[in-house]
């Protein structure tokens, strides 16, 4: 049952940056805003899949992700 | 007898599943947390081909191969991510295949699941009876077996492990350290979609409510418990958590208790992994030459 939530919390983290408060703050209000405004083009069906997309085309595109430190 | 025979079925599909997972968790170090998508790719595909009235000699060739272009096309992108972001990636892709399974209501007739799967039937014999399909899965788990084994025993098995223990000092010897990842990736997932083939007809109803995050801690359990990177580690593990897990149903437990079994189990496999975790990190059977 917590799975999806598991998940949101940890996109929010990474794409604000691991080890970075605001960033955190940040990823989870994009998540949020994602989420919500997502399901206007595809089913609601797959709300909770988006935060997981965004993230892992976060991760892809910027494996430093947004506002953390750049560690590669 | 028959629960027996039941709990046999079960264990050489687990069986199967946890060989596949050991390829990944075991051999190359690939912590996957998504396992049972594949284990669902393969049960659906077998099981909407056989209710389109496809044999199941042609719909069981058709999963394998659905579960591992599916595992290809994942790890692609998925394997290019480090360590722990690749757990975390195969966990959504697991998540997300759920989500797919509830919602393409026209193709899996969503939560309601898939009734009805036929039994396996190969020129004629059709494999029924309990006893009949014991013989048909310990049969598949054996070819898996011997085919998992030849494929570590091999060179390239060796050059899993190398990639598991140190991928810099593999690639500077010339190995291409993501491409060894992707075959292996493949590999665990055709087996898994073998597993889950042999799943879906055995239950003949599947529905995504089989297919969650439990399944996939599960048979990570197992691999971690019977010993990762062994052989004979993945099958061990299984036949004792399965009979394990069973064996709770037997508990003599005051009758408002019995509500409390599914959650208990639950807590019992967590604190046996934590406990397995601190006192033996290297499974019930040890992997032979390797660091201690």
């Amino acid at each position: 049952m917590g799975i999806a939530n598991l998940i949101k919390a940890f996109a929010a983290t990474l794409i604000g940056g691991v080890g970075n408060l605001w960033g955190a703050l940040l990823g989870g209000l994009l998540i949020g805003l994602a989420e919500n405004i997502g399901v206007l083009f595809i089913s609601p069906g797959y709300k909770d899949g988006i935060a997981f997309v965004i993230m892992v085309l976060i991760l892809l595109a910027r494996p430093y992700v947004i506002l953390g430190e750049r560690s590669d | 007898m028959d629960l027996l025979l039941h709990l046999c079925v079960v264990i050489t599909i687990y069986a199967i599943f946890a060989l596949s997972l050991n390829v990944e968790v075991g051999y190359t170090g690939l912590f996957n947390f998504g396992h049972v998508a594949f284990f669902a790719i393969g049960a659906y595909t077998s099981a909407l081909l056989t209710l389109a009235g496809i044999p199941f000699i042609w719909s069981l060739p058709a999963a394998l191969a659905m579960a591992g272009l599916c595992g290809f096309l994942l790890s692609i992108p998925a394997l290019k991510l480090q360590g722990d972001y690749f757990g975390i990636a195969t966990l959504g892709f697991g998540e997300i295949l759920r989500m797919i399974f509830n919602n393409e209501v026209w193709l899996t007739k969503g939560p309601m699941g898939l009734p009805g799967i036929p039994r396996p039937e190969f020129f004629g014999f059709i494999f029924d009876t309990l006893p009949r399909y014991l013989a048909l899965s310990a049969g598949f788990a054996l070819l898996t077996f011997a085919i998992l084994a030849f494929v570590v025993l091999s060179p390239f098995g060796r050059a899993l492990k190398a990639v598991r223990d140190d991928e810099t000092a593999a690639e500077i010897l010339g190995k291409n350290a993501y491409r060894f990842k992707i075959k292996s990736f493949v590999i665990g997932s055709v087996f898994a979609g073998l597993a889950g083939v042999l799943w879906a007809h055995y239950a003949t109803f599947i529905g995504p409510g089989d297919f969650t995050l439990t399944e996939t801690i599960l048979v990570l359990l197992i691999v971690v418990m019977g010993g990762k990177g062994t052989f004979l580690g993945p099958v061990v593990g299984a036949v004792v958590l399965i009979f394990f897990q069973e064996s709770v149903r037997f508990l003599r437990l005051p009758p408002e208790w019995t509500r409390l079994l599914g959650p208990l189990q639950q807590m019992i496999f967590g604190l046996l992994l934590v406990v397995l975790m601190v006192f033996r990190p290297e499974g019930i059977i040890r992997e032979k030459g390797g660091e201690r």
